[in-house]
This record gives C-alpha cells, structure tokens and sequence, in this order.
C-alpha cells in the first residue's frame, strides 16, 4: 500500500537532523566546490577506521609482546 | 514443432530472468525498509531512491571541446517512501547523466573514480537547499544555483520542493567499481551545528551498520557494473 505524497506540498517540517558519534556530536561536514557548485561530505567511517586502527595497534602489540 | 518448442522455451526463460529480478528488488526494498525503521525512526520526512547506471541507454551530451558524446545514466531502480508497506514499482521519470552536476551524479564519479575512493569508503556527498515557495522557484534554483540541466529538472518531482538536503551514498564492490547509489531526501535540514534546537539525531554507527548490510546484499545478489 502506498501513500501517494508525490505531488503532496505538505508545510516544511521545521528543525534539522545531524548524524552523530558516539558521544552525540554532530559528524564535521566538508564543503567542496567544484566547477562553481557547492557540496558537501561528511566522512561517516571515521569513527570506524579509528577503531580499527586502535584494534590493529592492540594486536600488533599483542604479537610484540609474544 | 520445434519453433514452438523454443518460443515457449524463451517465454519460460523471461519469466524466470523477471521473477528473478524482482525477488532482487524486493530483497533490496526490504533493506532500504529496514534502514528507514532502524536508523531514520520511520520518519516521514525522508525518501531513500536506489540509483544504478542504466545497462542498455545513455545520452549525448556536450563536453567541455563542445563536441558531442555517449555518457551512461543513472536511472531510479527502486524507492522507499513514507506509507509503503510493501515493494512496489517506482513511478519516476528522472535520470541523470554522469557528466551532471546533480549530486547524484557527482557522487557516481567520484566513486567511479578509484584514485579518489577506498572500497570501503561510502562516504556521503550533500548539497542544500534553501526555502522553496513553488516549483518555478525550486527549478530556478536548480538551473541557476546548481547548474542543473533544464530537461533534467522539468523531471524533478513535487516532492522535492520541501526537501532541505540530499545526501548521496555511492556503494561499490570489494574492486572499487560502483555497484548502485543510494540518495536520501530529506525534509529538514541536515546539519554540522552544535548548537541547534530541534534537531534529530541519526546515529552515524547505526547508519554505517545499515549501508555495509546494504553493500553485502548488493554484492550477493550481484549488482557491478552491469546490472
């Protein structure tokens, strides 16, 4: 079942959304500027790659320790 | 005898390649539903349109020499909108060429790109938009501000008019190749800002979660470069 909004104009909901870490912050974006339109980009792994690295870091140095 | 032997062979043959992709469609549906409930609250304020390149079409278009040439499109495969219980086909008529500064379109590049993105990267491109009090308002903005196609925007819906912010996932396989695009519009705004009242929370681990499940189910039911 659908609900045929396609042509809706309902009013704007008012407020925004953030994406946010662990701790509640909103995630930086990024603007970028190419052939004079502006964009943005938010890098939504950081906190991932951040937690591997710190994974991998852990087990090198269980395999120093050995 | 055997000319009807193979008609009926290639009937056979058709209707299996159609039920197969729809149950692939439908398994992509079910995700992008999922990622609507999980991480998006089933708010209503959010669309979730998958894009592929187009397999058989593309369009001509000018390039910076001013000569004309063949570039793939991408096209809507399916959507996720407020109040669908179930897969159904999309109704819309957009597409954009990769050569257009839609974000949709600017995100594929990017990804297609493999200097420019890791595999695991899905990182989303974002572009804003201000207040729109009709559709001429709306296009102006999109021909003027963004720099968008006219034949592209008259393609636009309606809907778009409420939309603050596109955010356009590019999902690619373990190679780096582009397997498909997932664009999210969004009602309200997206924002960076600390301080702001009213503001929902999208947890980014959640929607990491969601888009790597997403990326597996794509890799599974084997969507690349030709779909």
């Amino acid at each position: 079942m659908t609900v045929d909004n396609k042509n809706a104009h309902t009013p704007t909901p008012r407020g925004s959304w953030a994406i946010v870490d662990e701790d509640g912050h909103p995630l930086r974006m990024e603007k970028v500027v190419l052939d004079g339109v502006t964009y943005y980009r938010m890098d939504i792994f950081s906190e991932q790659r951040s937690e591997g690295h710190a994974k991998n870091g852990k087990q090198e140095s269980e395999v120093d320790t050995e | 005898m055997l000319a009807v032997f193979a008609v009926l062979l290639l009937i056979r043959l058709i209707r299996r390649g159609q039920s197969n992709e729809t149950m692939r469609r439908q398994i992509l549906w079910a995700c992008l539903s999922a990622l609507h409930e999980q991480v998006f609250k089933n708010s209503n304020g959010f669309r979730f349109t998958f894009f592929i390149c187009d397999p058989l079409f593309g369009v001509r278009v000018l390039d910076a020499s001013g000569r004309k040439r063949t570039t793939e499109i991408l096209v809507p495969l399916l959507r996720k909108e407020s109040g669908q219980t179930s897969y159904e086909r999309i109704d819309s008529s957009a597409y954009y060429p990769r050569t257009s500064k839609a974000v949709t379109a600017v995100a594929w590049s990017a990804a297609s790109d493999a200097s420019r993105i890791a595999p695991d990267n899905m990182s989303p491109w974002l572009v804003h938009f201000p207040e729109f009090q009709s559709r001429e308002d709306m296009i102006h903005h999109y021909r003027t501000v963004l720099k968008i196609e006219p034949e592209i925007c008259e393609r636009i819906s309606d809907w778009m008019i409420d939309v603050r912010s596109i955010f356009s996932f590019p999902l690619v396989d373990g190679h780096g190749i582009p397997m498909g695009l997932l664009s999210i519009d969004s009602r309200k705004a997206i924002t960076d800002a600390e301080t702001e009242t009213d503001t929902g929370v999208i947890d980014s681990k959640l929607l990491v979660n969601s888009l790597q499940n997403l990326r597996a189910v794509l890799m599974y039911t084997g969507f690349g470069k030709h779909n």
